[in-house]
């Protein structure tokens, strides 16, 4: 079956099983998905806890291997395949095509809260200045408050640190994001301006696969729905 | 898009006593601005792998090619003595892990980190105080130590020190093996975040051989795993970590998770 | 002044060395002159002289000189000091050769500590003493790891040298055995002489030798081979200067010793090249010299 010539996002028959070796122990948590996306589409992955939805998302990204089937995104004009990709073409294409919005920030222990949120972008050349002024807009629009841009966001609170990996999320306009629970743990408010900067970028073109607990987020910003059921 | 490779190993192979297989087999590439980790424990042969590839002891099969001035490449172990010298001294930057082996104790910071741009032929002494002065700077040792010896500095001070001396020359490749290896915690996390923000900046490949996985997982772009001299995982360092394949890799990565 | 017939000693080969060594430390002047500022080697032999006392200068000498040459031996600028005077005497026994006092006479001139001031022709050979061949002794303790960097041109330690007595006192503080750079490429020690001294070995029109026996090393300048002292283009070498001339000669173009004028306190230069000076006051006052005036 070809792909959709606007599919951005084109899964066939992907599947994945994770081998403990120690324990002599093979799991599978994917089997024969078959997903498109295209542009300005917000596919919502729903299913059962253990469903494979964050496994899905990984194999997605490239953080897990794809144990089966192609995982094909539009990166340039053309479909990269990411299972079995070479690494620099998967970092290459996480750099500017492929962005992942989680709810965990990896700190660094003295990297300033705007340099943080200005980094994706520095990497893809942007200049210093203008990096700087597009994360100084993202912390705004997150209620990020502007005393708390130099400082390492390693003292800030669960939601303040989830804000700014939004915000970093978000730097690169990348035109395939996956969301994984952008919103948890938020409260209303900030929730609120997390969903108007994916339906901003949803209205831009941007297509989106993501993981939404919150029946509300899902239904405001999810076009549609896929459900995954436990493979095992 | 392919970027320009500036070290390749091939069959690289290293035996000692005519017995003992400190690596074998080891195949592998370093582009142009990214920073690749090895990992395996202590024994698994990922210090004298970094050897052969810094030239410091000839291995006995296989061939380590880097890129030179001009982006052409040379195989380092075909070059003779004064040749393989010159290339290293223009490419390659060393790390050790301990600072004392990479510094000159007897002569200042400002000293040890102008020597390698006096050797390449920078015969401007206001020149050399001022790059001396701006590495001091990058790597936050205070500028009014730049006539003080290293002897007196504390450890991650020594430390950053010798980085600012590996990088001084420019080189397209920086080794480090196990630089955080002898520093406490606290040092330690500061010195991977002024790596992490140099290697960035100047673009410089780098190869870091650790037994610490986290310092793999916040520094490297691709992991190599090896054990008993042999390369048995690579890919993306994220992969490598959240999803190994090996047995060994799987209880390597198990092994950090516990502490 | 060409020596009596008792001045000659018997039983000795011409210029105390046998034939064999004599080929043996020509082989090595040879290797030496073609690469300039390379220490080459070399057998080096007992000597009737303690080593550390010029035993190099004596066995390069010895090999090269010829019964028509005319010897000069400079100890510190004066042919009157006990090494010149003892090594003068050893040349003039065993090999009954003429020597002289006179910078412009001497076909071969052997030096410890200076060069003299009157220039040097093709015609002339300057053999030098020196204790310690190797520049980067002091900076690389072991000899092999010291000829590695020879051998890569490899010279930062030494410029790291320079740096940090800049870096500490403002100026290079090395006042002789100041190294110099050899045709572009060899790092050598140019003997302990003053570096008043290092510019006249660039470019010199005579051959300079130099011999270190305890050392067992020799090497060598050729005539017309670019010799530059190590500097920094914006700390450029420069030789010692004195705000006063020689007390003797009124020179302000040599090399000047202190030395006590008797009065108390009081302090005077004079010209460390002795002939230098008294060819100047003879050619302002020819009836000194005759009246037997040489230094106070």
């Amino acid at each position: 079956m070809e792909p959709l010539t606007d599919a951005m996002v084109c899964l066939r028959g992907v599947g994945k099983s994770f081998t403990f070796h120690s324990r002599g122990l093979s799991v599978e948590a994917l089997r024969g998905v078959d997903l498109e996306v295209r542009r300005g589409e917000c596919v919502a992955l729903d299913g059962p806890s253990g469903a494979g939805k964050s496994t899905l998302m990984r194999t997605l990204y490239g953080n897990y291997l794809a144990g089966a089937g192609t995982v094909r995104v539009r990166h340039g004009g053309e479909l990269i395949n990411i299972a079995g990709a070479d690494p620099h073409i998967i970092l290459e294409v996480r750099r500017t095509t492929l962005g992942y919005i989680s709810q965990f920030l990896r700190v660094l222990p003295r990297v300033p809260t705007l340099d943080i949120v200005a980094e994706p972008l520095i990497a893809i050349g942007t200049s210093r200045e203008a990096a700087r002024e597009r994360a100084a807009e993202l912390l705004e629009k997150l209620n990020v408050a502007p005393a708390l841009w130099s400082l390492p966001p390693a003292t800030f609170s669960g939601g303040e640190q989830q804000r700014v990996n939004i915000a970093r999320g978000f730097a690169v306009p990348c035109p395939i994001l996956l969301l994984d629970e952008p919103t948890a743990s938020l409260d209303a408010a900030n929730a609120d301006s997390v969903i108007a900067l994916i339906e901003e970028a949803r209205a831009r073109g941007t297509a989106m696969i993501g993981i939404f607990h919150d029946a509300q987020v899902k239904a405001r910003v999810a076009t549609r729905q896929l459900t995954l059921t436990r493979s095992s | 898009m392919s970027r320009a490779v500036v070290l390749r190993a091939s069959g690289l192979r290293k035996v000692f006593g005519g017995r003992v297989v400190a690596c074998a087999d080891i195949d592998f590439e370093l582009a142009a601005g990214e920073v690749v980790g090895i990992v395996g424990e202590s024994g698994s042969g990922k210090s004298t792998l970094l050897r052969c590839l810094a030239g410091l002891a000839a291995p006995d099969a296989g061939t380590v090619e880097i890129a030179i001035d001009g982006g052409e490449r040379v195989d380092l172990w075909q070059l003779d003595e004064v040749a393989r010298a010159q290339a290293l001294r223009s490419a390659l930057g060393l790390v050790h892990q301990n600072p004392r082996d990479g510094l000159k104790l007897g002569i200042s910071a400002g000293g040890n980190v102008a020597e390698p741009l006096m050797v390449s032929g920078i015969r401007h002494y206001g020149r050399l105080r001022e790059v001396a002065l701006d590495w001091l700077e990058r790597v936050e040792v205070p500028r009014r130590r730049i006539d003080d010896l290293p002897s007196t500095f504390s450890g991650g001070m020594q430390q950053r020190l010798q980085i600012a001396r590996s990088l001084a020359p420019g080189p397209r490749i920086l080794l480090l093996d196990e630089p955080t290896g002898g520093l406490d915690v606290s040092v330690q996390a500061r010195l991977l975040d002024l790596l992490r923000s140099l290697v960035r900046e100047l673009g410089v490949a780098a190869l870091i051989v650790t037994h610490d996985l986290g310092v793999a997982r916040l520094l490297a772009d691709r992991l190599l795993v090896m054990l008993r001299g042999r390369v048995i995982e690579a890919g993306l360092a994220d992969q490598v970590l959240d999803d190994p394949q090996a047995p060994y890799t799987q209880k390597l990565v198990a092994s950090m998770l516990r502490i | 002044m060409i020596p009596n017939d008792d001045e000659v000693a018997g039983g000795y080969n011409f210029a105390y060395l046998d034939e064999q060594t004599k080929r043996m430390v020509r082989r090595a002047i040879l290797k030496a002159v073609c690469i300039p500022g390379h220490q080459v080697p070399f057998g080096s032999r007992e000597m009737p002289l303690p080593a550390g006392w010029g035993t190099g200068g004596l066995q390069v000498t010895a090999s090269v000189i010829g019964p028509d040459d005319v010897l000069k031996v400079i100890d510190q600028g004066t042919d009157a000091a006990t090494n010149a005077v003892s090594i003068r005497a050893f040349f003039r026994r065993v090999a009954g050769l003429a020597t002289t006092e006179r910078t412009r006479e001497a076909s071969l001139i052997q030096t410890r500590h200076r060069i003299p001031e009157t220039p040097l022709t093709e015609e002339q050979i300057l053999v030098l003493q020196v204790p310690q061949p190797e520049p980067l002794r002091q900076l690389v303790p072991r000899g092999a790891a010291a000829r590695r960097l020879h051998a890569f041109a490899d010279y930062g330690v030494m410029y790291v040298k320079l740096y940090e007595d800049i870096a500490r006192f403002g100026r290079v503080t090395l006042a002789y055995d100041y190294p110099v750079l050899v045709n572009g490429r060899y790092l050598a020690s140019p003997s302990p002489i003053p570096r008043f001294d290092n510019p006249k070995l660039d470019n010199s029109r005579a051959l300079s030798l130099f011999g270190a026996g305890r050392e067992r090393r020799l090497y060598a300048i050729p005539p017309y081979t670019r010799v530059a002292s190590l500097d920094f283009g914006d700390h450029p070498f420069e030789v010692q200067r004195w705000s006063v001339g020689c007390a003797l000669c009124g020179s302000r173009a040599s090399y000047l010793d202190e030395i006590g004028s008797g009065g108390p306190g009081a302090r005077m230069f004079v010209c460390s090249d002795t002939d230098y000076c008294e060819e100047r006051r003879e050619a302002s006052a020819p009836a000194r010299r005759a009246a037997g005036g040489g230094r106070p």
